[in-house]
């Protein structure tokens, strides 16, 4: 074994062997990116958590596969970033319900009626969950493949190289993508952009 | 502005992370000469700090268990595809197997004893005519009646004739 191997790649090659344990730690270590990474791909919370897990079974079942040049993270969300694109197009054959729907006995009332959870909360937390909301909600509307490249961009363990390798396109590729999904972004939030509310609230 | 090398290369460079202290000389130099960008690279760096201050999504607190039991479950699922089914019926099968092996055994057996019994019974046959061949030839016999009546006969009872007379 290579004295400069990535630990996760150490891992990775205790869990080829069977070694659960290598593989419980792996998944600690990496699930709460792959989580950040695959929530804010799909936004559905519990669609969310079982694809993250599919990605972790997948890497399991795929160890046999792996080979230890390769990045782990780099492998890792290869496989998160698949999985989240056959389920887009799974939601794009089987579109599902709008949440604007009226209910058939009655037009002026919703089919579906969820809480508001804001009402009760302080003025500030509300600021920032609206800002959240709106980041969220900017980030999914961008095609995939831009949104996708500035997830992988908030991972600071993955170079550009190795995001281009995720995205299967060349690096000034991958770079025109980032590029273009933050002249949207920018576009989208400009009103959030100097409102000072992100340094009052850390 | 934007096609500009060195402006493109720090605006990645902070994508990513801080800028050194050289490059933030190198950006102060540029956007000297070209203030026009001032604007421009306040929305980039606005725009990372938002980016970098999105907070992490709830993970539940048993994900890990979780996956695990996934993984148990789809191993357990594959060995059982992966094996030959008659290994798998084999545990079925042993029971019965074991009861037709006593079945067949019993009746192999049963069958050997029945076969014993006739061959003694053939065998007692043979021993019997055996003995039937030693016995005289019939031509023996011819003369049966005349040499019985030559055989001596019991004495005469002298009292029952003394009574008769």
């Amino acid at each position: 074994m290579p004295a400069n191997l990535d630990p996760a790649a150490a891992l990775m090659l205790r869990v080829k062997q069977g070694d659960r344990a290598a593989f419980a730690a792996l998944v600690e270590r990496y699930q709460q990116p792959v989580m950040n990474f695959i929530r804010r791909s799909l936004r559905d919370e519990t669609e969310a958590e079982d694809l993250a897990q599919n990605v972790f079974l997948q890497v399991y079942k795929s160890a046999s596969r792996y080979v230890s040049t390769a990045k782990f993270s780099t492998w890792l969300f290869t496989i998160a970033r698949n999985l989240c694109l056959n389920e887009i197009r799974r939601r794009s054959r089987h579109p599902t319900e709008s949440l604007d729907a009226t209910h058939p006995e009655s037009e002026n009332q919703p089919l579906h009626q969820f809480e508001d959870k804001k009402t009760s909360s302080a003025p500030e937390s509300l600021l920032q969950r609206e800002l959240e909301e709106k980041i969220a909600q900017a980030l999914a509307e961008l095609p995939e493949n831009q949104r996708t490249a500035l997830l992988l961009c908030r991972q600071d363990e993955l170079s550009y190289e190795e995001i281009a390798k995720v995205l299967d396109c060349s690096l000034s590729a991958t770079k025109s993508l980032i590029h273009r999904g933050r002249e949207i972004l920018k576009q989208k939030l400009k009103p959030y952009l100097h409102s000072g509310a992100w340094k009052e609230s850390k | 502005m934007n096609d500009d090398l060195v402006y493109q290369r720090l605006r990645e460079s902070a994508w990513r992370r801080k800028l050194t202290d050289i490059e933030q000389a190198e950006l102060r130099a540029w956007l000297a000469a070209h203030p026009d960008a001032r604007a421009d690279w306040a929305n980039e760096a606005a725009l990372s700090e938002l980016l970098k201050r999105l907070p992490d999504v709830p993970v539940p607190s048993n994900f890990t268990a979780r996956v695990l039991r996934a993984v148990e479950r789809d191993v357990a699922a594959s060995d059982r595809e992966r094996a030959p089914r008659w290994v798998w019926t084999w545990r079925a099968l042993v029971p019965r197997a074991a009861v037709m092996v006593l079945v067949v055994g019993a009746g192999l057996f049963a069958y050997q004893r029945h076969a014993l019994a006739q061959r003694v019974e053939l065998a007692q046959s043979v021993a019997t005519v055996a003995d039937v061949r030693s016995l005289p030839s019939p031509q023996f016999l011819k003369d049966f009646d005349v040499i019985r009546r030559l055989l001596p006969t019991p004495p005469a009872d002298k009292d029952l004739l003394a009574l008769m007379q």
